[in-house]
């Protein structure tokens, strides 16, 4: 079981305004963790440099022991997948064809789908919920839908380590529901699950470690109820809310206060 | 992949590799002056068993046809191939094999070797292929950045803007030209034709376009990722600098060695991979082979129409192409708009 281990990551784009700073996690099989943060305090910033995209500027993010930059990409790519906030498709791809781009990293450069590669594509889209729609072109989906392909994608690349880019943004209550448990099934699974949540209240429920980022910090990490109280939230956005304990679960739940 | 897309698939691939080289012997009949398809087809395989007056028709349909068939096939595959790469690199249907100023680089050269006088062979070709180069390799210059990324925004935007200058250099060169038959040469040229068709220049093309099929075929799987935008290709593996400039590399080699022989012939490059995406789905993996046959064969019936319809006046081919090419992607834009 593969895992990804942040360590002091720091990153800028243009040196030396710095993105993150003083960065150190641990992501591993089994676990279903989110990352919250107000806009602009470096989610997408820390996924890439988790992917590989990019290189921290100091400090390092290892994939079982290696930095993930070093990573030969196909090796990488069989190993950790990723799903980006914004996807333009190109061309008119069926849904089928976009989760069997999955396997490139699984296949050769010219080899023809295996029944290995087959299988793979087929419980990706399974397990997604996309089965049904394969022969859809990807642009004749709704957004719920789209996201669930794209999910499939990186499934089917059969990961041990899973990032996604808020994929829930756009995304309706149920579609929403739908989505936070595939991903809680595919961390159930076995596989490191770590995901980018704007909607606070998504986050709260099925996650089982919350990681707050401010800044291009990590201010507070750990359950819900750790994460979420009204002194961190407070301070990380900037923005009065109040916490109340979900009427089922007894989850924490944040209320924003807009009024005054 | 639906089974009637896949079916789709078998067939078309299936018709247009029995239609290629039925129309090459097509192509060797028709003409000018009219062979016997028999003779034509004798003159082909069983030389000895002509007659003596069907000597002559030997030689029109063994060192004037059969070259200039085969030069068409491969020029059309040529475009075909690299409009498909260029589609795809650009992740646009727009693109064509011209996009990055190949075409006005090689009628720049091309002018200048007419407009100067030198000898057509081979200075012309040399000429048309190192200006199409060039073109390219300012275009790349300029969207290399520092960190050697490149930018399809600016390969596109600068192929336009160095297109536009080597179009107001050839123009320049034509206003020059003391005299009026190479104007009309250059602007001939321009056109585009398989007129100077002969065995070398078949074997070179041939030469250069056989390993870009074998290239552009290694890069169809890497060009399908693309698709999912560099930062989704990168995570599915794929390189993203690397596949650009493996295509851009294949495409621009396909493009210059046609260019060279036949001149700027439009609309292949553009309309072929687009028909073939609209029948067969965007998978390079059958967008690529399946364009170039057809390319092969579209410019073959292209250039055989130019050569008859006007007969016994020969019209460029760049006009046929055109002809058709426009309509068609102008119902194209009409029809299906935005799914382009």
């Amino acid at each position: 079981m593969s895992e990804l281990l942040g360590r002091g990551i720091a990153f800028a784009y243009a040196p030396p305004d710095t993105v993150l700073s003083g960065i150190s996690l641990r992501l591993q099989g089994g676990e279903l963790s989110a990352l919250i943060g107000p806009n602009g305090s470096g989610k997408s910033t820390l996924l890439r440099v988790l992917s590989g995209l990019y290189p921290p500027t100091c400090g390092e993010a290892l994939l079982d022991g290696r930095p993930v930059h070093r990573w030969p990409r196909r090796e990488r790519a069989r190993r950790l997948a990723m799903v980006e906030q914004q996807r333009a498709v190109g061309f008119d791809f069926t849904v089928r064809e976009i989760v069997a781009m999955g396997r490139t990293a699984h296949r050769g450069r010219v080899a023809r789908e295996s029944s290995i590669d087959r299988a793979a594509i087929e419980r990706a889209m399974q397990h997604a919920a996309v089965d049904a729609l394969m022969d859809r072109s990807i642009h004749a989906l709704s957004g719920g839908e789209r996201q669930r392909a794209f999910l499939a994608a990186a499934l089917a690349q059969q990961p041990s380590v899973l990032l996604l880019d808020e994929p829930l943004t756009h995304l309706d209550i149920r579609h929403q529901r739908q989505f936070m448990h595939i991903l809680r099934d595919r961390s159930a699974a076995g596989t490191a699950v770590f995901v980018a949540v704007h909607d606070l209240i998504l986050a709260s429920q099925l996650p089982d470690r919350l990681l707050l980022l401010s800044g291009g910090r990590l201010v507070a990490a750990g359950s819900p109820a750790e994460v979420l109280t009204a002194e961190s939230v407070r301070s990380a956005f900037a923005a009065e809310v109040d916490i109340v304990s979900h009427p089922r679960s007894g989850a924490p739940v944040v209320l924003p206060w807009l009024g005054d | 992949m639906s089974a009637r897309r896949r079916r789709l698939r078998a067939v078309v691939l299936a018709v247009l590799t029995v239609l290629l080289p039925l129309s090459v012997l097509l192509g060797t009949a028709l003409g000018a002056s009219k062979i016997p398809l028999g003779t034509s087809v004798r003159a082909l395989f069983a030389p000895s068993s002509l007659t003596d007056l069907e000597q002559a028709q030997r030689l029109i349909v063994r060192e004037l046809r059969l070259p200039r068939v085969v030069l068409a096939c491969l020029v059309g595959a040529a475009l075909a191939l690299s409009g498909a790469m260029m589609q795809g690199l650009f992740r646009n249907p727009l693109a064509s094999p011209y996009v990055l100023g190949v075409a006005s680089g090689a009628s720049t050269g091309a002018a200048l070797v007419i407009v100067s006088g030198w000898q057509p062979v081979p200075f012309l070709p040399l000429g048309a292929f190192a200006g199409g180069l060039l073109a390219v390799l300012v275009v790349y210059g300029l969207a290399s950045r520092r960190d050697h990324r490149t930018s399809v925004f600016t390969l596109i935007l600068g192929g336009v803007a160095v297109g536009a200058l080597f179009s107001a250099v050839t123009s320049f060169l034509i206003f020059l030209s003391s005299s009026g038959e190479r104007m009309s040469d250059v602007v001939f040229w321009i056109m585009g034709g398989l007129g100077r068709a002969n065995w070398t220049s078949v074997s070179i093309l041939a030469a250069v376009f056989v390993p870009c099929v074998l290239g552009a075929h290694l890069a169809s799987r890497d060009l399908n990722a693309l698709g999912l935008g560099e930062e989704g290709a990168f995570h599915l593996g794929v390189s993203p600098e690397w596949t650009k400039r493996w295509a851009l590399v294949v495409a621009t080699a396909a493009t210059s060695a046609s260019v060279a022989f036949a001149g700027t012939i439009g609309f292949v490059g553009l309309v072929i991979p687009h028909i073939v995406r609209l029948l067969l789905g965007p998978d390079h993996r059958v967008v690529i082979p399946a364009s170039t046959l057809a390319g092969a064969v579209f410019l073959l019936w292209a250039d055989l129409a130019a050569r008859t319809v006007m007969r016994p006046v020969e019209l460029p081919v760049g006009i046929i192409t055109a002809f058709l090419g426009a309509p068609f992607f102008l119902y194209l834009l009409r029809t299906r708009g935005s799914r382009l």
